[in-house]
C-alpha cells in the first residue's frame, strides 16, 4: 500500500482525526506527483494528537525542526514536522490544524465532508485556497484543479485561464458581475485578452507575496526557536518520541510565541 | 475549428487522470523511490507549513558529516 494512503489509514483509525492535504491530495486527484511529503490536516483536539504521535512513535519518527505538536502552537497556525524511514524511503510528515486561507466555516464543511468519504483527502475547492502558495508551479496546479470543478461560480473564482474564463463569462455574465468583488480580476474579463490575461498574472504575484509575508511572521517568530533547536534535537536523540515531544515542548514554552504577532491567537 | 487552450501541466501529469487506481498507487510509489535521489539535496528544507522559507537547522557534527559525503 501507498505509504501516504497506509499512513492516513492509521491515523484514521477508529475516528476520522486527519484529512490528506496539499501535494498527496493532488496525486489522490490523479492530477500530478510532485511532492514526496505527506501533509495532513488535523483535527483540533488532545486524542488527535496523542494519536497521531503514537502512530508516528511506533514508526521510530523523529521531530524535524518545527512547533510542537500541541495544541497551544497549532491554534496559533504553526505547523509540526516529523521523519523516519520506511524501507528505501524517507518519509516525511507535515502537520497543521489551521491551514491557511481556509476560514473556520471552510473547515467545518470539510470535516463534516471527509466524515462519509471512504479515504479523507482534501477536496479540489479548499485545494485550490490551499495552493495559492508563494511556489509559481502551485498556480499550474490551481489552473488544472479549477476545471476539475463543477460548478461555474467555483471555476470563476478559481479559473487560472484566461480563455476558460472569456468562455464562462460569456455563458455566466450575471455571475461574473455579482462575483467581482470578491476576484477583482473578472471586472478585466470585458476588456479583453491581454488585459485578463495581465489580470491573472498581477493577481498570481500579489498572492504570492501574501503568502511570503504570512510566512516572514512566522519565521520571524521562530528565530529564537530555530537557534535552540540544534541543542534540543541533540537533547532528544535516544528519547522515545513521546519523552522528546514533553522536553521539546517543556523548551518551546519559554521560546517559542504560541502565535506569531500579525497572525490568530489561540 | 478547434480553439487553443491553456496548458498548466504536462501532458505525462495530466494522463495520470485515466489511470485506473491501482496503476495510480504503483505509479505514485514508482515516483517517491525514484525521488528519494534528491534527499540528501533537500535534506534541510521543507515542502509544507509555516518553515518553507527557511532551512532546517544543523548541528555543527552534521555539517561535517554531509561535508565529508561523497557527492550523489
Amino acid at each position: 500500500m501507498n505509504i501516504y494512503v497506509e499512513l492516513t489509514e492509521a491515523f484514521n483509525q477508529g475516528r476520522l482525526r486527519t484529512v490528506l492535504s496539499s501535494g498527496q491530495a493532488v496525486v489522490f486527484h490523479q492530477l500530478a506527483i510532485m511532492s514526496k511529503d505527506g501533509d495532513w490536516i488535523l483535527r483540533e483536539d488532545e486524542e488527535t494528537l496523542r494519536h497521531v504521535r503514537a502512530v508516528l512513535a511506533q514508526r521510530q519518527a523523529r521531530y524535524r525542526f518545527g512547533a510542537p505538536l500541541d495544541l497551544r502552537w497549532l491554534r496559533g497556525g504553526w505547523s509540526s514536522h516529523f521523519e523516519f524511514r520506511s524501507g528505501a524511503l524517507r518519509v516525511r510528515t507535515d502537520f497543521v490544524t489551521r491551514p491557511p486561507r481556509l476560514p473556520p466555516a471552510a473547515l467545518a464543511t470539510l470535516w463534516a465532508r471527509s466524515q462519509e468519504q471512504a479515504f479523507p483527502v482534501v477536496g479540489v475547492r479548499d485545494l485550490c485556497e490551499l495552493k495559492k502558495t508563494n511556489r509559481e508551479k502551485d498556480y499550474a496546479v490551481i489552473g488544472e484543479l479549477a476545471r476539475l470543478l463543477d460548478n461555474p461560480r467555483d471555476q470563476l473564482l478559481f479559473s487560472r485561464s484566461a480563455r476558460d474564463l472569456a468562455l464562462l463569462a460569456e455563458q455566466y455574465p450575471e455571475l461574473v458581475r455579482e462575483l467581482s468583488s470578491a476576484r477583482p480580476v473578472l471586472e478585466s474579463v470585458a476588456q479583453g485578452a491581454d488585459a485578463l490575461e495581465s489580470a491573472l498574472d498581477a493577481e498570481r504575484r500579489r498572492l504570492i507575496h501574501a503568502n511570503e509575508n504570512r510566512l516572514q511572521n512566522y519565521v520571524d517568530a521562530a528565530l529564537a526557536w530555530r537557534e535552540a533547536w540544534p541543542g534540543i534535537e541533540a537533547e532528544a536523540e535516544g528519547l522515545s518520541l513521546e519523552d522528546a515531544h514533553r522536553m521539546i515542548v517543556r523548551r518551546a514554552e519559554s521560546i517559542l510565541p504560541f502565535a506569531p504577532a500579525g497572525e490568530a491567537k489561540p | 475549428m478547434t480553439h487553443p487552450r491553456d496548458e498548466f501541466l504536462s501532458e505525462e501529469d495530466l494522463d495520470l487522470r485515466h489511470v485506473s487506481r491501482e496503476d495510480l498507487f504503483a505509479y505514485w510509489d514508482q515516483w517517491l523511490e525514484q525521488a528519494q535521489a534528491t534527499n540528501e539535496r533537500d535534506r534541510r528544507s521543507y515542502s509544507h507549513g509555516v518553515f518553507v522559507l527557511m532551512q532546517e537547522p544543523e548541528r555543527n557534527e552534521d555539517r561535517r558529516r554531509v561535508a565529508e559525503r561523497p557527492s550523489e
